[in-house]
C-alpha cells in the first residue's frame, strides 16, 4: 500500500469520525473520493492556519530561548551566515587553468575580490578521510577514518571504515558511524546556532544536531551495498563488479519477464518483484505495479518498488535505461535507493527531513555514491547515461541545496555536491577542451557558486571547499604483487594471484601487506591474529625497508612511482592509530594503487597499465592534488588545510573553537568588493 | 427517457430486491457499499492520479516543513502560503472527478432518497393528500375513490388559489395503495414493502433527463383536461436506529459508503 495514500487516511479517518458522530450534519458530501477530497482540503486550511498560529504565538518564546543561549556565546560573532560549497574533488590547479584563459566568471571574482587559494588536505587525500577531517578538525588518527576501507585484523577482511551494519539480537537492522571525534556544527547547535549539513560525506547514519542533516556519501542502498546496479538481459556479460546480472526471459513477442532482486530476504535469497518489458514502437516496463514508458538509451524517471519481506516493506527507488540491441533489449537498472519519503533506513535528521525533501522536489538519489561509475566502467552504459544521470542527481542536489539557503537565514548551510568528483573520475583523460565534460563540470560548478552568491546577505559569508584535487591514473601500482616480490608477503603454495581479500596469503610468512587505496599494513604480533613481526625495532626496520625500497620503484620508462611514504606516526596522532595503515604510500601523478590491491587482492605484475573508463583520481600524494579554498570575504592567512575550515566557521558565528580541534581559526575579513557583489547579485 | 428510467428503477429493485423482506436498513447499507466501491473507481478512472498523487506529497512536505522551520514566522508564514495554494491546485484537480462522479451520483442519491428517505405508511396510519388541477373542478363534480388499501376522510378542502384540493386518507391495507381522482390513478405511499416510494405526482406525457432525478415522482398521464396535473402525499420522514442514535438515511449512506470508499482506495490503491 502506497505511503501516501495510507497518509490520507490519516486525515480522513478522523474526519470519518467526526461525521459518524454528526450524521445529521452531513450534508455536503458529494461521493467517495471528491467527498473525502473537499473535506481532507478544509483539514489542510485548518492545519495551515493552526501551525501558522501556533508558530507566531511560541515564537517570541523560542527567539527568548535562542537569545539566552547565544548570549553565551564567547566570541562576537562576525557573519550573520556561513554558507559552505563544497565540491568534492575540484581542482585549484585545472581551475586556475580555465581562470587564467578568462573563464569560470564567478570564481574570477571571488579569486578578484576575496579569497581563493589552495587547501592543504589529509594524507591520503581521499574523500572519507579529508571530509572526516574537515567536518570533525582532526587527522585521522582521531576521527578513525584513514581510507574507504579498513582492515578487520583478526580475519585479515578488508571492511567499510565509516559504517558498521549488522543485526541484533532481536534481529532488528542497525548501522552504527565509526567515525569518531564530533562534527563541527554540533558545538554551534550548543549555542542556538542551526545548521542545515547536506549531503556532507560520512555522515550515515545521522547524527542529532540542532538543525537538518541529509547524509551523504557511505549511505547504502536496500540491498546494503555501497551500489549495486543491475543488469538485465539475456545473454551472461560474465562477473561485473559493482553490479549484478538478471536474465531477462522472453514470454512472448516483444515482452520480457524477470525478477528484480531486492533486499536479502531469508536464506532462499532475497525477495524480488516481477519485472515486464515490453519492447517494439512503445517501450513500456511494469515493475511492482507501476508501469512507466522508456526511450531507449534514456534514463527513466525515478520508479518506486516495494519489496515484501513476510509482513515488511522496504521501499526503494530506481531509474531504468533501455537499450535496444540487436540480440535483444538490455535493461540496465540503477542501485535501489533507500526511498527518501519513507525510508528504510535512517538517512536525515530528523528523520523526517528526507520526506520533506521529497515532497517538495520528488524523489532523489540517496546512495552514498549515487553515480553509478561501475556501470559505465563496465560498458553497461553508455557515457551519455552516466553524463544524464551525474547531472540530474546534481539538479536534485541543486535544488535542495537552495531550498535550505532560502530556509535557514541564519546560522551554517553546508552542502556537498559530488558532481565534480565523479565526473573527473570517469573523463580526466578528456582534459578541459571546449565542450568535454570536464569544461561542462568545471562551468557549472562556477554557475552553482553565482547562483549562490545571489542568495546571500550582507554579512554572510561563503565557502567554497573541495576536499582534494585530481590528477591522471593511468598506471596502476600493485603493492601486494610489490611486496610479494621484495619478500614482505607470502603465498601458500600453488598460489601465483589473489582476486580480492587476501585468499591464498601464507600469513605466517607475511610481513607487511597492503589494502585500501594508499596505505601498507605490517602484519604485527600481538595486534594481527597472525602477526608476525615484533613491535619495536623490527617492524620500524621493516617499515623503513619497504620505504626505501617503494622509492627506488621505476616504471618501464625510468619514471619514479612513489614520490614519499610516510611512517603512521610521523603524519597521525591520537586514540585510533592502530585502526589504520603503518606506511601511507604517496604515488606521483598518473601511478595510483592497482584495483585489485585496494581490496586486498593480488596480480601478476607489480605496474600494469589502467584500462577502466576510471582515469582520474587523487589518491596519490597528498601534496599534488590539494582542495580549493574560495570565499567571498579575503583570507589573511598563509597555507590553509582542510582543518581549519570547522575552527573558522565556528569562530565567525561566534563560538570558541574547542582546544581538541587541530585547525586554526583562519583570518576571514570582508572584502571591499563583498559588499558590492552581493548588492549588484 | 422513459425506459431509461425504468431501467434505472429496475437496477435498484434488482439490488435491493434480496433485502425486501429485511428491513429497510440493510437495502440502504447494501446500495451504499456498492456505490462506494462504483465511485471510488469512477474516482480513480476520472482524475489525475499522480497528480494528485504529486500535490498531496507537496503538501504533506510543507506541513513537515513548517514543523521543520518552525523557529522563522516568516518560513511558516511562506510556507503556509504554499500549502494553501497547493491546496487550491489539489482542489482544481479534484473539480473533473467531482463532476464526473456527480452525474451518476445525483441518480444515485435520487434514488436512494425515494427509497429511503420516507418511512412506509402502516395500518392504521392517516396521510394527508394533495391533488392539483389544471382547473380547479366544481366540489360537485369532483371524482375521488380509493381503489385499495385507503379509506377516505372527508372533508376536501378546496384551495382555489392554488387550485389545489386536499383530503386525509387512513391505510386500511396495501401495498399497493391506490386512489382515483376524476378517473386518474395515483399511487400512495410505497408500492412495495422496501422499495419504492412515491409521494409525489406531476402530469407530464413526455419524459426528460430531470426524471431521472425524480425517481420518487409518479408520471400521470390524464386523459382528460379535468385530470390532476400534480399532487403530493405526506409521507413520514424514514429514521434508522443505528448504534443508538436514529439517523437519517442520508447519514447511513455516508457513512458506509465512506468506509467502503476508504477500504475501497485501500485495496485499489487509489490516491485521494
Amino acid at each position: 500500500m502506497n505511503t501516501r495514500v495510507t497518509r490520507s487516511y490519516g486525515l480522513v479517518i478522523p474526519l470519518f469520525l467526526v461525521v459518524l458522530l454528526l450524521p445529521d450534519l452531513a450534508h455536503g458530501y458529494v461521493g467517495p473520493g471528491a467527498g473525502f477530497g473537499i473535506l481532507t482540503s478544509f483539514v489542510v486550511f485548518l492545519n495551515a492556519l493552526l501551525i501558522s498560529l501556533l508558530s507566531l504565538l511560541i515564537w517570541p518564546v523560542r527567539v527568548l530561548i535562542r537569545l539566552l543561549r547565544r548570549a553565551r556565546l564567547p566570541l562576537k560573532p562576525r557573519a550573520g551566515r556561513v554558507v559552505i560549497l563544497g565540491l568534492d574533488g575540484f581542482s585549484p590547479k585545472l581551475a586556475s587553468g580555465l581562470l587564467s584563459q578568462g573563464k569560470l566568471e564567478n570564481l574570477t571574482r571571488l579569486s578578484r575580490e576575496g579569497t581563493m587559494t589552495e587547501l592543504r588536505t589529509t594524507c591520503p587525500g581521499i574523500s572519507p578521510v579529508a571530509w572526516s577531517s574537515f567536518q570533525t578538525s582532526v587527522n585521522p588518527a582521531k576521527h578513525a577514518i584513514f581510507d574507504f576501507l579498513k582492515i578487520d585484523r583478526q580475519r585479515y577482511l578488508p571492511v567499510l571504515s565509516s559504517v558498521k551494519t549488522g543485526a541484533g539480537k532481536d534481529r532488528k537492522a542497525y548501522a552504527r558511524l565509526l567515525r569518531r571525534s564530533k562534527p563541527f556544527w554540533e558545538h554551534l547547535g550548543r549555542f542556538g546556532i542551526k545548521s542545515s549539513v547536506l549531503r556532507v560525506p560520512i555522515t550515515y547514519p545521522p547524527e542529532p544536531l540542532d538543525g537538518q542533516l541529509l547524509s551523504g556519501m557511505c549511505v547504502p542502498d536496500v540491498r546494503g551495498t555501497q551500489g549495486s546496479y543491475t543488469l538485465l538481459s539475456q545473454s551472461d556479460p560474465g562477473s561485473m563488479t559493482g553490479g549484478q546480472w538478471v536474465p531477462l526471459s522472453p514470454c512472448g513477442e516483444n515482452i520480457w519477464s524477470a525478477d528484480l532482486p531486492g533486499p536479502g530476504g531469508s536464506d532462499d535469497g532475497p525477495v524480488t518483484v516481477p519485472l515486464r518489458l515490453t519492447t517494439g514502437e512503445r517501450n513500456a516496463l511494469e515493475v511492482a505495479g507501476e508501469s512507466i514508458e522508456l526511450r531507449p538509451s534514456r534514463l527513466s524517471d525515478w520508479v518506486r518498488i516495494v519489496f515484501r519481506e513476510g509482513r515488511k516493506k522496504v521501499r526503494a527507488i530506481a531509474r531504468f535505461c533501455l537499450y535496444t540491441e540487436e540480440d535483444g533489449p538490455r535493461l540496465y537498472a540503477t542501485a535501489l535507493n533507500v526511498d527518501p519519503l519513507s525510508p528504510a533506513l535512517p538517512i536525515s535528521h530528523p528523520v523526517y527531513y528526507s520526506r520533506y525533501l521529497a515532497g517538495m522536489q520528488g524523489p532523489f538519489a540517496t546512495l552514498g555514491l549515487a553515480e553509478d561509475t561501475w556501470a559505465l566502467s563496465n560498458d553497461v552504459i553508455d557515457e551519455d547515461t552516466f553524463l544524464e544521470q551525474a547531472w540530474s542527481i546534481f539538479e536534485e542536489r541543486r535544488s535542495m541545496y537552495f531550498d535550505a539557503l532560502r530556509r535557514n537565514k541564519r546560522g551554517l548551510v553546508a552542502c556537498v555536491f559530488d558532481t565534480s568528483d565523479r565526473i573527473q573520475h570517469m573523463f580526466f583523460d578528456r582534459g578541459l577542451d571546449e565542450g568535454s565534460p570536464m569544461r561542462e563540470m568545471y562551468e557549472r560548478m562556477d554557475e552553482l557558486i553565482g547562483q549562490t552568491l545571489k542568495e546571500l546577505r550582507r554579512k554572510d559569508v561563503l565557502i567554497v571547499v573541495s576536499d582534494h584535487g585530481f590528477t591522471s591514473f593511468h598506471t596502476c601500482l600493485d603493492l601486494n604483487r610489490w611486496l610479494y616480490e621484495a619478500g614482505f608477503l607470502g603465498l601458500e603454495d600453488g598460489v601465483e594471484t589473489i582476486e580480492r581479500n587476501f585468499k591464498g596469503v601464507d600469513w605466517n610468512r607475511t610481513r607487511a601487506y597492503s589494502m585500501g587505496l594508499a596505505g601498507i599494513m605490517l602484519n604485527l604480533a600481538g595486534r594481527e591474529s597472525q602477526g608476525i613481526v615484533r613491535p619495536g625495532a623490527e617492524s620500524e626496520a621493516v617499515l623503513d625497508e619497504i620505504a626505501s625500497g617503494l622509492l627506488q620503484l621505476r616504471d618501464d620508462e625510468g619514471a619514479p612511482v612513489v614520490s614519499r611514504a610516510w611512517k603512521a606516526a610521523e603524519i597521525y596522532q591520537g586514540p585510533y592509530m592502530e585502526q589504520g595503515p603503518d606506511l601511507v604510500v604517496g604515488t606521483h601523478e598518473g601511478f595510483r594503487a592497482g584495483w585489485r590491491c585496494v581490496t586486498g587482492g593480488l596480480g601478476p605484475t607489480v605496474l600494469y597499465p589502467n584500462t577502466m573508463h576510471w582515469n582520474g583520481d587523487h589518491c596519490h600524494d597528498h601534496h599534488l592534488v590539494p582542495g580549493i579554498l574560495a570565499s567571498n570575504w579575503s583570507l589573511r592567512d598563509e597555507d590553509p588545510a582542510i582543518f581549519d575550515v570547522g575552527p573558522t566557521v565556528l569562530s565567525l558565528l561566534g563560538v570558541e573553537p574547542p582546544e581538541y580541534m587541530e585547525g586554526k581559526a583562519l583570518t576571514l575579513e570582508p572584502s571591499s568588493g563583498t559588499e558590492e557583489s552581493i548588492e549588484q547579485a | 427517457m422513459g425506459p431509461i428510467i425504468v431501467v434505472f428503477n429496475a437496477v435498484f429493485d434488482v439490488l435491493t430486491y434480496p433485502f425486501s423482506g429485511l428491513q429497510p436498513l440493510w437495502g440502504l447499507c447494501f446500495v451504499s457499499v456498492i456505490c462506494g466501491i462504483g465511485l471510488i473507481i469512477l474516482f480513480r478512472a476520472a482524475s489525475p492520479q499522480e497528480a494528485i498523487a504529486r500535490i498531496r506529497r507537496r503538501m504533506g512536505s510543507q506541513a513537515l516543513g513548517m514543523l521543520l522551520f518552525m523557529d522563522n514566522p516568516s518560513n511558516v508564514i511562506r510556507l503556509a502560503g504554499g500549502l494553501l495554494w497547493s491546496n487550491f491546485r489539489y482542489l482544481a484537480l479534484v473539480v473533473k472527478p467531482l463532476l464526473v462522479i456527480a452525474i451518476p451520483f445525483m441518480v444515485v442519491y435520487s434514488q436512494l432518497e425515494a427509497r429511503y428517505s420516507r418511512a412506509p405508511l402502516g395500518a392504521g396510519q392517516t396521510t394527508t393528500v394533495t391533488v392539483e388541477f389544471e382547473d380547479l373542478p366544481a366540489r360537485d363534480d369532483l371524482e375521488v375513490a380509493s381503489l385499495s388499501g385507503l379509506d377516505l376522510i372527508r372533508p376536501f378542502v378546496f384551495v382555489d388559489t392554488l387550485r389545489q384540493v386536499s383530503f386525509r386518507a387512513v391505510v386500511t391495507g396495501g401495498p399497493p395503495r391506490a386512489l382515483s381522482v376524476m378517473g386518474s390513478r395515483l399511487t400512495v405511499g410505497r408500492s412495495r414493502e422496501g422499495a419504492g416510494a412515491v409521494h409525489r405526482w406531476e402530469y407530464d406525457d413526455s419524459w426528460s433527463v430531470l426524471s431521472l432525478l425524480k425517481p420518487w415522482v409518479e408520471r400521470v398521464r390524464g386523459d382528460s383536461p379535468r385530470s390532476p396535473v400534480g399532487g403530493a402525499v405526506v409521507l413520514p420522514d424514514a429514521r434508522y436506529h443505528v448504534l443508538g442514535g436514529r439517523w437519517s438515511w442520508l447519514a447511513v449512506f455516508l457513512v458506509v459508503s465512506s468506509a467502503t470508499g476508504v477500504v475501497g482506495a485501500f485495496v485499489l490503491k487509489v490516491k485521494i
